[in-house]
């Protein structure tokens, strides 16, 4: 059993080394493309005076307005789609059949 | 109209604090504001509550519900606490090609689709408190049981506030561990179910993530957060109930023809799945205010993993604030995915792959929703919400990898889903 796990591992690192890589570098340079973008947009930021922030201190403003609908569509979607995660991180798991 | 600085720090607070935990943060009320605000300086807790349908036409349902508390028990000390129950039924897809005969001595378990059932019960708890003036931990635990499954994940997230409390900064890590037992035990992976070996009762998952986070006030009316996510996954990552088809390498049938002519049946394959995975995910947000009280969400999520699968995700809403205690939100969204490298339709009879899975949900697939929610504020006490979405997934009927008969088969029908939900929050 254990040599059969070793044996995956190795292919699948094997497998995957080479994908991981440039996976990797297009990873790193979507990241620093993000960081500049920030860096500039901070650059231009409107200072908001604490007098000013009503808005942004409403309900619905909020980043997660609804914590129910938030939960129910993470969950859907991670059960439903290749892809999962991206918001938050932990919450638990599922078998997903 | 009188504000509260700690409402502002709260809000930013939620955004850092939201990339970990499901629950919104408690804040105060803002006097005077044109919408009823929930809160009052006065309460302790929050609840919000929950209940979904969820339906895929003649494949699956689900029913959730759910309870989420949260308690400011001193100065900037907040405890969260979650239960989910959960059930789901009805027709799963097993991986197998409509076109799989059964064998006289065969299971019924190698039918395209199996029925099944099952109940589960998630709880959470999440801590969080200050360590200076603008920066605070929080710390979380989640459990969930189900028959055959359970999950146990613990987390731990930093989050640190500019001197003008317009930024924020987030950093946090999650470790998750899973057991899987299925019915039978766990079968050897790629193997024929007429060698099928059980290897063990049950095995385990790991799933490591860290996230840096940021949100950043653009503008009197504008919030914007970034999240940066690499998650590892490793361990048994198979499905112990999925198949795949084992085909002639000219016909396509499950069928093959011996030397004296008997017809022997192709026994499907186990699948297999690589043991690690790696995924990165970059997610974007921006809430802005439109006129005086409406708001336009848009965010943006870009997914990618070793398995080859590359997603990306759209998502609008517009809250149309009808009233002061009534609103209207339509939402929009738009997903896609790429195929894992390792899926495939069916199997060539003598050319077993190294790793290999039919589960539609690792196909190239593209996925519309429409929905529709509304609000109304109950006097002060609560709101009351109801959402009903219409949605379709697509996706490649005629992948790579078929032959013969296979070529006509649709490996990906439409999936027409509909959800509905109600929720409930109060204070008090």
């Amino acid at each position: 059993m254990k040599s059969l796990v070793r044996h995956a591992r190795r292919n699948s690192s094997q497998r995957n080394g080479p994908q991981r890589s440039r996976s990797a570098q297009r990873f790193g340079r979507q990241l620093a493309a993000s960081l500049l973008a920030l860096a500039l947009a901070g650059c231009q930021l409107a200072e908001v005076k604490p007098w000013e922030r009503d808005v942004l201190a409403r309900d619905a403003m909020q980043s997660v307005p609804d914590p129910v609908e938030e939960y129910f569509d993470g969950h859907i979607h991670a059960s439903r789609e290749g892809a999962f995660g991206g918001k938050g991180i932990g919450g638990g798991g599922c078998g997903c059949n | 109209m009188q504000l509260k600085p700690p409402r502002l720090r709260q809000a930013l607070s939620t955004a850092a604090g939201m990339l970990l935990s499901t629950t919104a943060l408690a804040g105060a009320a803002t006097e005077g504001s044109d919408t009823a605000e929930l809160a009052s300086t006065a309460d302790d807790w929050r609840l919000d509550t929950g209940y979904l349908r969820y339906e895929e036409e003649d494949r699956i349902a689900a029913d959730t519900l759910l309870l989420f508390a949260r308690k400011q028990v001193a100065e900037e000390k907040f405890l969260g606490l979650r239960l989910v129950l959960d059930t789901v039924s009805g027709a799963s897809p097993t991986g197998t090609t409509p076109l799989q005969a059964v064998s006289l001595t065969g299971s019924s378990g190698t039918a395209p689709f199996a029925n099944f059932d099952s109940e589960r019960m998630a709880l959470g708890v999440d801590w969080e408190q200050p360590v200076s003036e603008r920066s605070r931990i929080t710390t979380k635990l989640d459990y969930s049981d189900e028959e055959g499954y359970t999950s146990r994940g613990a987390g731990l997230s930093f989050a640190h506030d500019s001197a003008q409390k317009l930024t924020t900064w987030t950093l946090g890590g999650n470790y998750t561990r899973d057991s899987t037992k299925p019915e039978g035990g766990i079968p050897a992976e790629m193997i024929c179910l007429c060698n099928l070996v059980i290897v063990a009762p049950s095995a385990t998952k790991s799933i490591g993530e860290v996230q840096l986070g940021l949100s950043q006030v653009l503008g009197r009316k504008t919030l914007a957060q970034f999240s940066l996510t690499h998650s590892q996954s490793w361990g048994y990552l198979s499905n112990p109930y999925k198949l795949l088809s084992v085909v002639h390498p000219i016909t396509g049938e499950t069928i093959t023809t011996g030397v004296g002519g008997g017809t022997t049946v192709l026994q499907p394959y186990t699948e297999r799945r690589p043991d690690e995975r790696h995924s990165n995910i970059l997610f974007a947000q921006v809430n802005q205010t439109i006129g005086r009280d409406d708001v336009l969400y848009v965010s943006a999520r870009y997914y990618e993993d070793d398995w080859d699968i590359r997603s990306g995700t759209i998502d609008l809403k517009y809250r149309w604030q009808v009233s002061p205690t009534f609103y209207l939100q339509p939402r929009l969204r738009y997903y896609t995915q790429g195929k894992a490298s390792f899926y495939r339709p069916v199997i060539i009879d003598g050319n077993i792959p190294a790793y290999g899975s039919a589960d539609y949900r690792l196909a190239e697939m593209q996925g519309i929703s429409f929905g529709i929610k509304a609000g109304w504020r109950l006097a002060t006490d609560g709101e009351l919400t109801a959402r009903l979405e219409s949605g379709q997934q697509t996706g490649d009927s005629h992948p790579d990898g078929t032959v013969g008969v296979q070529d006509q088969v649709d490996f990906f029908p439409e999936i027409d889903v509909t959800t509905f939900q109600v929720g409930y929050t109060t204070w008090f």
